[in-house]
């Protein structure tokens, strides 16, 4: 028996320092190489025709941003079509969604659902087919896309070998509470270090289901967007890669998103997050395995541990109690000093790896007094590891590839003032949207001269710069 | 190195200051998502020569160190007044690297039936407690509640077998202070990759690696101590929770967070940013 806990936690310590190898390896490769950045500065070209999907469900909070600072986007005008999806709003998303298509008929055509599975996979695969267009791009409702991000999004697909595209996605609300911060510092972390580091070293970048986007024809011949998924994204990065394609990730493409203010709201975000993950885990691990062989040895296993990623929670734990039931035991898990030595290094080196990882990445980013606060990723740590664990736990019991799981839509925190139907169309209901002109026509914002772009963010005109700065 | 070579060197220097000139003296600053650090050969001399001569500085000074660490422990000893005496042993720290470390001679005992009620009444009111966090204390919630998980293992434990506990208040003591006294030798070879690298004066790497090896030497007899005076009180239904919990884990945050100071030091510029 204890011959068996024994090996069961080697096994356990032996995943979590691949893992960690993982951590430093990505650290070193992005902050000592020059990342690699397919077409992002090209400016001027015969762009593709794309659509742009905005799946909503209640986002009377946030919609009205988000289209403004699409209307606002330097992509040719007779190139891209904006679909919001109201996927069975409850609130007033579909009265404002309305009033900008009846201003901009050419532009925005929403698609309203009232029936078939709700879900953003869902209403992604109902709605996707109706429109031809080369590209097909999403955001979620909350995202803030600058002026330029379209073109660096659609410009890797000048590479047909490219089948989807990923931005970099980061929090505009960072300064609210610690829990915006931390997620912050995680968030930079996960792309400016990861994704990077992934894309240089020929990887497997993920694609994140929003700020990206994928080339038509690839997607038809991969099957769609899957609805009996919790992460489409996971699913399309999965069989994007089986099939041949790349996934490109742009971290020069950089649009603002809302993370979750309360913990409550940041737990379901990462439950369901999980959820999805392992459900990919499932379908997709062995096919990856098989590709030994005929991808590079290390995309394999890039795509394995990226399949595995949220399994490590339950690992985790699941090492705890080994330790836990070996210290009862009284058993001896090695001999002598060696084993105190090798517990001693993992303990500093493994601790240590994701927190070099987010220092590294806000280094790059330029922020100071934020890394200060690296010693509390422990605490989102702790409460992401267990609800992970927690909800994998559920998932293996009850549902390992169940497709009916519900989806939980993330809650909205942003000031909801400014959502109503006045984009200056004259019959705004004064609820901020102060820079009307009354006559439906765009607010043309002066950038000449300026290093930055303008945002539309509850309705003011704000510059984008003003979410970099850096204050604990 | 040739007249043609120094002449490219110098136009190459030249066309990189001018794509960083702004208007009136400005500096344009590459994007975050372009930069990259560099590794300049005085970083590689750093990341190999600092954190050899302060393990061998260490190992130096771990003798003292724990001369050190052995009167904190008798001042204990006499201001708790703990029964029995100080004992200093010799452990092999490293192989074939011995040190005298301190413990005490007493022992704790098995939990008693009033213990185990404690310990539970204890758990069951700091879970209830959780239960009433607001929605931004939920992480300090989740770390109550992982103590509780562990105590209540330890509860289950103590009430279903017998004794005697596989150990002894000496030996934890021991097996502690020598994990801990490699993670202070380990410190300089883990900021030698993940702090050295970077550009930072050499005064400010060797400050770091200073303090947080200094507070290191003064906590962790302290800490000891503290895990001492619990298990003493309680029995050793305390040791599993202050092992797993706020043992080790408990230094590597500490070193987290010097590092965290440490790396807000470096020197962005060198990024290109």
């Amino acid at each position: 028996m204890e011959k068996i806990l024994i090996i069961s936690l080697y096994v356990v310590i032996t995943i979590i320092i691949l893992y960690t190898i993982r951590h430093y390896l990505f650290a070193f490769n992005r902050l000592f190489s020059k990342p690699r950045q397919p077409y992002v500065d090209i400016g001027a070209a015969d762009w593709p025709s794309v659509t742009i999907f905005v799946p909503c469900h209640n986002e009377q909070a946030v919609i009205a941003d988000m289209l403004e600072n699409l209307l606002r986007v330097d992509y040719p005008r007779d190139k891209f079509l904006i679909v919001p999806i109201n996927d069975r709003s409850k609130d007033n998303t579909q009265a404002i969604l309305e009033d900008y298509a009846a201003n901009y008929p050419d532009l925005i055509k929403p698609v309203h659902r009232k029936k078939g599975i709700a879900g953003k996979a869902a209403a992604l695969r109902e709605v996707s087919p109706l429109f031809d267009t080369e590209i097909h791009l999403v955001f979620d409702a909350d995202y803030l896309p600058g002026r330029g991000l379209i073109k660096q999004l659609v410009a890797p697909f000048f590479d047909p070998e490219v089948g989807a595209v990923m931005g970099r996605v980061v929090p505009h609300n960072v300064n609210h509470s610690l829990l915006t911060r931390l997620l912050d510092l995680e968030r930079s972390g996960g792309y400016q270090v990861d994704q990077q580091a992934r894309m240089n070293l020929n990887m497997v970048p993920q694609f994140g289901g929003t700020v990206g986007g994928v080339r038509a024809s690839a997607l038809k011949q991969i099957g769609g967007w899957r609805n009996d998924t919790l992460a489409e994204d996971t699913d399309i990065t999965m069989k994007m890669i089986l099939n041949g394609w790349q996934v490109v990730y742009q971290n020069r493409s950089e649009c603002y998103e809302e993370v979750p203010e309360s913990w409550f709201a940041r737990m379901r975000q990462i439950r369901r997050w999980a959820t999805g993950h392992n459900q990919a885990l499932a379908k997709y691990f062995i096919p990856m395995v098989r590709q030994f062989g005929k991808f590079p040895f290390f995309t394999v296993i890039d795509g394995l541990m990226l399949l595995g990623v949220y399994l490590m929670s339950l690992l985790l734990v699941i090492g705890w109690g080994l330790s836990l039931t070996l210290f009862y035991m009284g058993a001896s898990i090695g001999t002598g000093i060696l084993i105190i030595l090798a517990v001693s290094t993992y303990n500093t080196f493994g601790n240590f790896a994701t927190f070099f990882e987010v220092a590294s990445a806000t280094r790059l980013d330029r922020t100071e007094s934020r890394i200060l606060l690296v010693p509390f990723l422990s605490l989102c740590f702790l409460v992401s590891l267990l609800t992970v664990a927690v909800a994998t736990i559920k998932q293996i019991i009850t549902a390992p590839f169940d497709s009916t799981l519900k989806w939980q839509k993330t809650q909205r925190f942003r000031n909801g003032n400014g959502n109503g139907n006045g984009n200056g169309n004259g019959n705004g209901n004064g609820n901020g949207h102060s820079n009307g002109n009354g006559n439906g026509r765009l607010i043309e914002e002066p950038t000449r001269g300026y290093a930055y772009n303008f945002l539309y963010v509850n309705g003011r005109t704000v510059p984008e710069h003003i979410f970099n700065h850096d204050r604990l | 190195m040739g007249t043609s070579t120094k002449i490219l060197l110098k136009r190459d220097r030249m066309v990189e200051e001018l794509r960083r000139m702004g208007v009136y003296g400005s500096v344009i600053h590459m994007h975050r998502s372009m930069a990259a650090f560099k590794l300049p050969t005085e970083s590689l001399i750093n990341f190999l020569g600092i954190p050899i001569i302060f393990v061998l500085l260490c190992f130096v000074a771990f003798p003292y160190m724990t001369d050190f660490w052995t009167e904190i422990f008798i001042f204990a000893h006499s201001f708790f007044k703990f029964p029995g005496e100080v004992n200093v042993t010799s452990y092999e720290v490293f192989p074939y690297y011995y040190l005298d470390l301190p413990s005490f001679t007493m022992n704790a005992g098995w939990p008693s039936t009033l213990h185990l009620i404690i310990s539970a009444s204890f758990v069951i009111v700091l879970f209830l407690i959780t239960l009433l966090f607001p929605d931004r204390l939920i992480p300090l919630a989740y770390l109550f509640r992982a103590v509780c998980a562990i105590q209540t293992t330890a509860i289950l434990y103590f009430a279903v077998f017998s004794p005697p506990f596989p150990y002894s208040l000496t030996g934890y003591t021991g097996c502690l202070m020598r994990a801990e006294i490699i993670i202070i030798s380990l410190t300089p070879i883990l900021f030698a990759f993940t702090l050295y690298v970077f550009k930072m004066s050499l005064f400010q790497k060797i400050l770091v690696s200073l303090m947080t090896i200094g507070h290191l030497a003064v906590f962790i007899p302290l800490q000891m101590l503290v895990h001492i005076y619990l298990i003493k009180m309680f029995s050793f239904i305390a040791m599993p929770v202050l092992f797993f919990m706020f043992g080790l884990i408990i230094t590597v945050f500490i070193i987290i967070g010097f590092y965290s100071w440490g790396v807000s030091r470096v020197d962005v510029t060198q990024s290109g940013l």
